[in-house]
């Protein structure tokens, strides 16, 4: 083994307290439970997106036509 | 998310927390555990009464950056939540009603459980200042800080008046909900501040009274814990006296109607009649309950149902007179 590959097992997280030999039953719980995390986490970034452009969409509704500002590049006053 | 725990070795303070089963021990966290890390029941009420804020308040706001707003104070009030946790994980772990949470049960550390609930406060304080305004992001932060600080950190574990002055950090969202609408903070919702700020204190020393046991092993000087069930009883009906007073100010200030008006009476007279049968409740000499707490089990229920009645009746009162910007 490469000596980096070695000094990257040492800090790797994911390996603190795993065990030599998992079970199936570890195994499995383990892999369940990762790709469940993994999904919900997909979900807050995909809700992240969402929610960024719905809030930009609603923000430039409110203030109005970019054209018919009196000057240009002006930002538009919030609230 | 993807934090795994491994046994104790997140560091939680003492050593009390409850063996897990070493097959979950080492498959770590679920999704759910990180929603239970909001107390979304909590949440619920605090939805609920920072969305009357904003639905009562005389601006219109945008849809769909009013559902914003209401999100940053869900945001908020589970981001308070999970720092929480992190504080009280050692007391968690000795009380029965909170031994199961994720981080005294070993499924999330507490270093993450910090994080994610400091990551989320950031967010939902800056996602409020972009969707709504400066000013509502600014109470949203002061309701964090004061819920962390003030309550969690500083009176929890010191004073049994502790839910009287931390109880002000529950009372913000109405407040945080009409500045999200308007911009500015006014005396409409700083009296609804005031009618959460006094209901707070009967709510939590009724489920206290029928929770003291859970309280007094882990040190938390809740009052029935330091004054004794007797004086709790009577402090609760006081506080429920100021309560139904206060909750009467909207009327008088002209900012609501005779709808409300009427619910405010009918759901104080229900409040204080279960004040009195706290109060009056068989008992020894001690004052502790001789029917296993039934009184102040049924106080603790309708506490709930009345805030949420008092606030829908509001809304209601407004949209009917019309001085609400929802439309009907």
């Amino acid at each position: 083994m490469a000596p980096h590959l070695g000094i990257m097992a040492e800090y790797d997280p994911q390996a603190v307290g795993r065990p030599e030999r998992l079970t199936r039953e570890q195994s499995d719980a383990l892999a369940r439970r990762r790709r469940a995390r993994n999904r919900a986490m997909f979900l807050v970034l995909l809700g992240l997106v969402g929610l960024f452009y719905v809030l930009t969409m609603s923000r430039l509704s409110e203030v109005g036509d970019p054209q018919q500002w009196s000057r240009p590049g002006a930002i538009a006053p919030s609230r | 998310m993807s934090e795994r725990v491994i046994g104790n070795a997140g560091g939680a303070r003492g050593a009390c927390e409850a063996p897990l089963d070493p097959v979950l021990e080492y498959a770590g966290s679920e999704p759910r555990d990180w929603l239970l890390l909001l107390k979304p029941r909590v949440m619920s009420l605090v939805v609920y009464t920072g969305l009357i804020g904003l639905l009562v308040a005389p601006h219109p706001m945008h849809p769909v950056l009013a559902a914003i707003a209401v999100l940053c104070i869900a945001l908020a009030a589970g981001a308070s939540g999970a720092i929480n946790m992190w504080y009280d994980r050692d007391i968690d772990a000795v009380m029965r009603r909170t031994a199961q949470r994720p981080i005294p049960a070993g499924r999330i550390s507490p270093d993450a459980a910090l994080g994610y609930g400091t990551a989320l406060a950031v967010f939902s304080v800056l996602l409020m200042g972009l969707a709504a305004n400066w000013v509502a992001a600014l109470v949203l932060a002061l309701s964090i800080a004061f819920y962390v600080f003030v309550y969690t950190v500083w009176l929890k574990r010191r004073t049994p008046q502790n839910i009287v002055i931390g109880g002000a950090a529950g009372a913000f969202p109405p407040v945080i909900g009409w500045a999200a609408a308007t911009g500015s903070i006014e005396l409409a919702p700083v009296v609804l501040f005031a009618i959460i700020f006094f209901w707070t204190p009967p709510h939590f020393w009724a489920l206290s009274l029928f929770a003291h046991a859970d309280y007094a092993r882990a040190g938390v000087p809740m009052l029935p814990v330091v004054a004794g069930a007797r004086e709790t009883r009577r402090q609760i009906l006081i506080y429920t006296a100021v309560l139904v007073a206060v909750s009467l100010a909207p009327v008088a200030l002209g900012f609501a109607g005779a709808l409300y008006g009427a619910a405010a009476l009918l759901l104080g007279a229900g409040f204080l009649r279960h004040a009195l049968s706290v109060l009056r409740e068989r008992q020894d000499a001690a004052g502790v309950s001789l029917t296993g707490d039934r009184a102040a089990k049924a106080a603790f229920r309708f506490s709930i149902t009345y805030l949420f009645a008092l606030f829908g009746a509001l809304a209601l009162d407004r949209l009917v007179t019309g001085a609400g910007w929802l439309p009907i």
